[in-house]
């Protein structure tokens, strides 16, 4: 029964129990607080006249904004649930006293004491919302709102409605209200107590720790909230977005409540009154019992299937054909049309949407941008609307359709945006390895890069060497040829370990070669070779010093200093002699690894061979030095040929990240010519799952149509396999546990990982993703915020299909969710000699590994073992 | 704090010191200052831990579980990592002692500097090592 039920919440097995206190949070909180509302709008009607509500409508505007400024300032200096609860103790305390002054002063308190209740409790509705909202964030994460959160907000709507009928039903005087108002937000304020000693938030490393900010850290923090609420297209779009459908709600709850009345006034001349309450409290009813199947067991399973980006064109589009037919509808159709709308689509639909859409606001401002988005859309819409359609010139319909196409636009720009705006999000928050160091100095603000520039300048005139040296570097990275001219102009001081350093940053510089480069060299009063063999590297010598270079480095070649060797050789290398290219194939296998660097930096542009190209790949794959591979691999990019392609890429599983992006630059440069081979390789199950990736990420580049007939039916099949390690590693039998039982487990579940991050980079490499690494990176990041992300910016990337069966694999979901998904998606009755045999006739070389390892500590289990 | 100025710090630290400059560039892009006023309250003991902080210049004292001052920290020392490894709470609170200028790295940046640049690791557990005459066993 419990099972049935989580199921059709769409709740997973142990959360029920979190679920249904955040609930219960909810609708305390929504009841108490539009109690107060509510009652707040009879006594303003009752007591003062409806005329004053524009006034009202002004000064709440006004106060909400102060508040939610006081609030996202709140945010900087504490934890969310901190002002949460302080919002809460405000709101007890203001009912508290409400209470006791209506109870004292016998219920007829001044005109104005009405006005400002009205006002107070506006504001106290909308933001205890709002951080409700925020402080249920803390607990949930991106995948987890999807189901769970619609059930928050029907919860909300549940505590809207029972406020409908305690006001309806007149059971309460005013200052009984106002004391249960008291009791409930006190039941609020303990709930809230509660859960955040019972449960734990989800990790979020990107907010600050707990501080209390000096005045100048606080100043800076609101500014670079500003900064970058302003600078996220993707935020001003959502914001804007919110405030058209308020106006529209507000212009459309105007029209057909006018219908409505025209109608029945027209159509039913005695007692239309009456006839248009029953209507009117009818349809109330039927799209109250519409919002409760939708809240608790509709939307949950609609956005999984459709996802955010199909679901929040609903609402706009539901305005657009309302307006789109009520211009010329004299029945009551399209103005039900709207009624359904605004009572039904906008709460059910829009405000979960609104929920999930933020996950695409910047991470760190998200909780800040709420508040600001809740509290300048309402007051701004009810303004703005009040405003145009107390207008003479303007008809409300015409505003309408107006309204509602520029609501579409919006929220098919917000649609557009949104899965770059989460790809954003992760990398903002990832560190940026692979961005050199001349993009990343290129890439400054102006203000910055000329501070930067004069602090460069005055570090190589400190007398720090290690500042020194790394001024050099940054200035050469930086490939400015006026700063490098202000460098060079102050060379001449820099002490001569300084000046080689500069030597070797300056080598592969564009400006190597540049006249104001080499004449300043020259004056350098130094005795190094270095000097000469930069200056020949550079082509300035003349045949005679060419001479004296040559016979300096023959003699150097005998010297017992490896250092003296390896110069001697970048000399031979560098003149080219006729009996260089031989020494320095030899040397590639040098046990001294500066010797064995500087032949291969040396055989860079002079391979003619091929036959040398296979020497180059057997040296890569002995030694590891990250500078001695990059000369080797642009040592063979000088003669590559296709059938090179396969044992190029056959070098990925062993080399680092930005040795394979050399690889992929090699193979790219010879164009579409590489196709065929490289689909040999990406179609080849025996190939390691390295190079297949390198493989596939190039053809998706170079043929993406290629790929694409290809991706589907590979990417089903390694699905199929992700799921077959996933399963037998967590249902390898418990009476058997023992070191070799644990290697294959954990052998298991590495391939399961090197399978999801194949996946995932085929996935990337054929849709939009320009860094699949890093989706791969936050996959696996221990911030699960951010892991959440990158599911859902995934779910960007490849079919619904794809996405539903990857899912499971890839989500936090509980293991029975896990074992249920297995169960569907491969074989899972094998036994243990069985899974042995699979593994052992695997065209996957690991697999039989794996079998092979478990075969060396141990004889197979008996039959049925598992 | 310029970027560079940033990275030229955190290339002088013993944690980062082996990096090449692409590398303390992206992490001075993600590293946070905090500029602490005196006595200012840095973490508290038991707090929950996310951060790793070096100080740029100030100092800023350590304090156990029985208010005693077990160290004060000077420029280019790090503190607040031990947390972020064992998964624990602070162990200890941090406080400035008159004014001092903070950077700060998040223990998900921590982690992704360690897996791509080993040497940050290595770094790092050569610092354990030098104040760990025996790595104690079972608690001991």
């Amino acid at each position: 029964m419990k099972e049935r039920a989580e199921r059709l919440l769409h709740v997973y097995a142990g959360e029920g129990a979190k679920a249904a206190l955040f609930s219960c949070l909810a609708f305390f909180l929504s009841f108490g607080a539009s109690l107060g509302l509510k009652s707040s709008d009879v006594l303003f009607l009752t007591h003062l006249s409806s005329d004053l509500l524009p006034a009202a409508y002004g000064c709440i505007a006004c106060c909400i904004m102060v508040c939610a400024a006081v609030v996202v300032h709140a945010f900087h200096t504490h934890a969310i649930y901190v002002v949460f609860r302080r919002i809460i103790s405000c709101a007890i305390i203001f009912y508290a006293v409400t209470a006791g002054y209506l109870l004292l002063n016998g219920q007829h308190p001044a005109a104005w004491q009405y006005f400002v209740l009205k006002v107070i409790t506006q504001i106290l509705f909308i933001q205890l919302i709002s951080c409700f909202w925020s402080f249920v964030d803390q607990y949930y994460h991106f995948q987890d709102a999807k189901r769970l959160y619609t059930l928050f907000n029907s919860s909300i709507y549940c505590g809207i409605a029972c406020t409908g009928l305690v006001i309806h039903t007149e059971a309460l005087t005013t200052p009984t209200l106002f004391v249960c108002i008291f009791f409930l937000l006190s039941a609020v304020l303990f709930l809230s107590q509660t859960m955040t000693t019972r449960y734990t938030e989800v990790p979020d490393d990107t907010e600050k720790e707990e501080i209390t900010a000096t005045a100048a850290l606080k100043k800076s923090m609101m500014k670079s909230f500003f900064r970058a609420f302003m600078s996220s297209r993707f935020t001003l779009f959502l914001m804007l977005g919110n405030l058209l459908l308020y106006l529209l709600m507000t212009t459309t709850e105007i029209g057909y409540l006018s219908s409505f009345q025209h109608f029945f006034s027209a159509s039913h001349t005695t007692q239309s009154s009456d006839t248009l309450t029953r209507f009117y409290g009818t349809a109330l009813a039927i799209v109250g019992v519409c919002n409760f199947i939708m809240g608790w067991f509709c939307y949950s399973r609609l956005i999984i299937r459709f996802g955010v980006t199909t679901l929040l064109l609903v609402t706009p589009l539901g305005f657009l054909v309302t307006y789109a037919g009520w211009p010329f509808d004299s029945t009551l159709t399209f103005a039900l049309i709207g009624f359904f709308v605004v009572e039904s689509l906008y709460p059910m639909i829009e405000d979960n949407n609104f929920n999930l859409l933020l996950n695409g606001v910047p991470l760190k401002i998200k909780a800040k941008v709420r508040v600001v988005i809740e509290s300048f859309s309402e007051p701004v819409g009810m303004a703005l609307s009040s405003l145009l359609l107390s207008s003479a010139f303007i008809n409300w319909k015409v505003l309408g359709i107006f309204l509602a196409l520029s609501s579409v636009i919006v929220a098919t720009c917000i649609r557009k945006q949104y899965f770059g705006a989460l790809f954003a999000n992760l990398k903002d928050h990832a560190l940026n390895l692979q961005k050199t160091a001349h993009e990343w100095l290129k890439g400054l603000p102006r203000r910055e890069k000329k501070k930067t520039e004069e602090l460069l300048i005055s570090f190589l005139n400190q007398k720090d060497v290690a500042s020194q040296k790394l001024a050099c570097e940054a200035i050469v990275e930086w490939g400015d040829a006026i700063l490098l001219r202000q460098a060079l102009a102050v060379s001449h001081e820099l002490i001569e370990p300084v000046k080689i350093h500069f030597l070797h940053c300056m080598e592969n510089s564009e400006f190597a070669a540049a006249s104001f480069v080499t004449s300043t060299i020259q004056t350098w009063n130094v005795e190094d070779i270095q000097v000469e063999l930069y200056l020949a590297k550079q082509g300035l010598l003349s045949e005679e010093q060419r001479k004296e270079l040559l016979q300096k480095g023959t003699s150097l070649l005998i010297s017992k200093k490896e250092e003296e060797v390896a110069i001697a050789l970048q000399i031979l290398g560098t003149l080219k002699s006729t009996t260089s290219h031989a020494t320095l194939m030899q040397d590639i296998y040098n046990p001294s690894l500066p010797i064995a660097r500087a032949a291969a930096e040396a055989l860079i542009g002079s391979i003619t061979d091929t036959r040398d190209v296979d020497i180059l790949i057997a040296a890569i794959q002995v030694r590891k030095d990250a500078l001695f591979r990059r000369y080797c691999l642009l040592a063979i990019a000088s003669v590559f040929e296709v059938p090179f392609i396969a044992p190029l890429l056959s070098l990925t599983p062993i080399l680092h990240s930005d040795e394979i992006r050399l690889i992929e630059k090699i193979i790219m440069g010879f164009g579409p010519q590489a196709t065929g081979e490289l689909t040999r390789v990406f179609i080849d199950t025996h190939a390691k799952d390295r190079v297949r990736i390198v493989a596939g990420k190039i053809l998706s580049r170079l043929a993406l149509n290629t790929l694409n007939q290809y991706l589907n039916s590979t990417i089903e099949k390694e699905i199929e396999r992700a799921y077959f390690y996933y399963y037998y590693a967590v249902t390898l039998p418990t009476e058997y546990q023992g070191k070799e039982t644990e290697l294959l487990r954990e052998g298991l579940l590495s391939r399961f990982e090197s399978v999801i991050d194949f996946i995932i980079q085929l996935l990337g490499a054929s849709k939009w993703i320009e860094d699949t690494e890093l989706m791969v990176f936050s996959l696996k990041s221990n911030n699960i915020k951010i892991k959440n992300q990158a599911i859902e910016t995934l779910e960007g990337c490849c079919s619904p299909a794809i996405f539903k069966l990857l899912y499971p694999l890839i989500g936090d979901l509980p293991m029975k969710e896990k074992m249920r998904a297995c169960v569907g998606a491969t074989e899972t009755g094998c036994s243990f000699d069985e899974l042995l045999t699979r593994l052992r006739s695997s065209t996957n070389p690991l697999d039989t590994i794996l079998t092979a390892t478990w075969n060396l500590f141990h004889s197979p289990l008996p039959q049925g073992a598992l | 704090m310029l970027l560079i100025e940033k990275a030229f710090f955190l290339k002088k630290t013993a944690l980062f010191s082996e990096l090449d400059l692409d590398l303390v560039l992206a992490i001075a892009d993600k590293a946070e200052e905090r500029l602490c006023s005196d006595e200012e309250l840095i973490f508290a003991i038991n707090q929950d831990a996310h951060r790793l902080y070096a100080i740029v210049h100030g100092k800023v004292a350590i304090v156990d579980a029985s208010d005693t001052v077990v160290a004060e920290l000077e420029a280019q020392d790090f503190f607040g990592d031990e947390a972020l490894f064992s998964q624990k709470n602070r162990g200890y609170t941090a406080t400035a002692k008159g004014e001092a200028h903070l950077i700060s790295i998040t223990r998900t940046h921590l982690i992704e500097i360690m897996l791509e640049c080993p040497q940050v690791a290595i770094s790092l557990i050569r610092a354990y090592a030098k104040v760990t005459p025996f790595r104690g066993r079972n608690g001991a």
